[in-house]
């Protein structure tokens, strides 16, 4: 492999001698990729290569998705806060992601003599979510340490004082 | 030639993507199970994902693309951590760092060689990393302490998010507000929550393989909707006003004033609602 590798690296050096090695490197890796999966044409490197919406919105499922194994296998309170912040987090992404490539829309301001206001609608909704965060995360840091002034653990095993 | 390339590739990773599987199985789990029930455990999940992925793309040679990418990363890092299992006390959180390095290498590598906007896909990636890492550490760590440190590092990178898409006043006010308020007061609950601060206990819930399961089957659901989503074409807007704030705030003001009186009360009521809780009566 380390062979074959060498034997592209010296036909592309031969083909574009003024290339600088930077260039020549990326030739070589691509030539290496498309050699490997058998087409030059469409290699799923492509998703690493270019920035897009979508790229946006599978980084914010992954992070939702590790939040979501966060809050649902963490033995922790804290912890499970934590994970639920990295929710609104991977939810804010796609909102101003969305925001920048879809384009902001155009209202009517209201209280204003403007006819017309760009409004960013997606940035609008993550300061909102960043409010809602900061008050639940408030209120549920609040009710785990009266849980735990009663109980002296904030284990969420031990909080079954409504099982029946 | 050709063939036999394809063969031993063909062969490289199946390897490295049982080695993956079983790798994210032992990050995941705070167990390590048997050599035998994990094999078991790989099998059933790699014919699982093999025929997830062979059902929605035909052709057998994306697929071999996608899991040799997978499983070389994630093999990579198994077998990192499997040599540094018993004289480590950090293995894991040194197995996510091999895996963001290597990514970060590889992806670097590959945002370089294309000619257009180089830069921003570099600075995409890498705050990807320090997202995806921070939420693992945040997720995995054994020291509640060490997660939230994580979690920070994980929101430096959505700030970094917001302003590579040009939403700054974003970037300022999470850098504030959740890293400087919300992350603290974390950390002030954890400080006075724990007997011993430090304590290196176990994390995870005795129903944790399930949770990943579910996570993972609904990450696959949520990429393949968007991997055949389409996106209706942006429409150019002159921008009135001069910079981000100014419109984010001319927003808040005009247009939005009745969510923001209500995110007030909001604000009012949660604090109120904080100091009674606490208070020692």
């Amino acid at each position: 492999m380390l062979a074959m590798m060498l034997v592209q690296a010296g036909e592309v050096a031969e083909g574009a001698a003024q290339v600088a090695p930077l260039e020549a490197v990326g030739q070589v890796l691509q030539l290496m990729m498309s050699e490997w999966f058998g087409y030059g044409g469409d290699v799923p490197m492509r998703f690493f290569t270019n920035v897009d919406y979508h790229q946006y919105f599978i980084i914010s499922c992954l992070v939702f998705c590790i939040g979501f194994y966060g809050v649902a296998a963490r033995r922790n309170a804290i912890s499970m806060l934590l994970a639920l912040e990295l929710m609104l987090n991977a939810v804010n992404i796609n909102m101003s992601a969305f925001n920048w490539y879809r384009g902001p829309i155009i209202t009517r301001a209201a209280f204003t003599s403007q006819e017309e206001v760009v409004t960013n609608l997606g940035q609008v909704f993550s300061v909102f979510t960043i409010i809602v965060a900061a008050a639940e995360a408030a209120v549920g840091l609040a009710i785990i340490i009266a849980f735990y002034r009663m109980r002296k653990s904030i284990m969420l095993d031990d909080a079954n004082l409504m099982k029946w | 030639m050709a063939g036999a390339m394809q063969v031993i590739v063909t062969i490289l990773m199946a390897v490295s993507a049982l080695a993956a599987l079983a790798a994210v199985q032992v990050m995941l789990t705070d167990r390590f199970l048997d050599r035998r029930s994990q094999l078991k455990i790989a099998a059933i999940v790699g014919t699982g994902l093999a025929l997830v992925f062979g059902r929605i793309l035909w052709d057998p040679v994306r697929l071999m693309s996608y899991l040799l990418i997978i499983g070389l990363v994630v093999g990579i890092a198994s077998l990192v951590q499997l040599t540094l299992a018993r004289y480590v006390p950090r293995r894991r959180l040194l197995g996510v760092l091999v895996i963001l390095g290597f990514c970060t290498f590889a992806w670097c590598l590959l945002a370089l060689t294309d000619p257009g906007n180089r830069l921003y896909i570099f600075y995409f990636w890498l705050f990807t990393a320090a997202i995806v890492g921070g939420a693992i550490g945040a997720v995995t760590m054994r020291n509640v302490f060490h997660s939230a440190l994580a979690l920070i590092l994980s929101l430096v990178g959505v700030a970094g998010f917001f302003i590579l898409t040009n939403a700054e006043f974003l970037a300022m006010v999470q850098v504030i507000i959740y890293i400087g308020g919300i992350m603290v007061l974390f950390l002030f609950g954890i400080m006075v929550s724990q007997n011993i601060i430090g304590a290196q206990l176990k994390q995870d819930a005795p129903h944790a393989p399930w949770a990943a399961v579910f996570a993972g089957i609904l990450f696959l659901f949520m990429f393949f909707a968007g991997l055949t989503m389409t996106f209706p074409p942006s429409v150019s807007v002159p921008l009135n006003l001069a910079n981000n704030t100014q419109a984010v705030g001319w927003s808040l003001m005009a247009t939005f004033s009745l969510p923001f009186e209500v995110a007030s009360v909001l604000l009012l009521m949660s604090m109120l609602g904080a100091i009674i809780l606490v208070r020692k009566d």
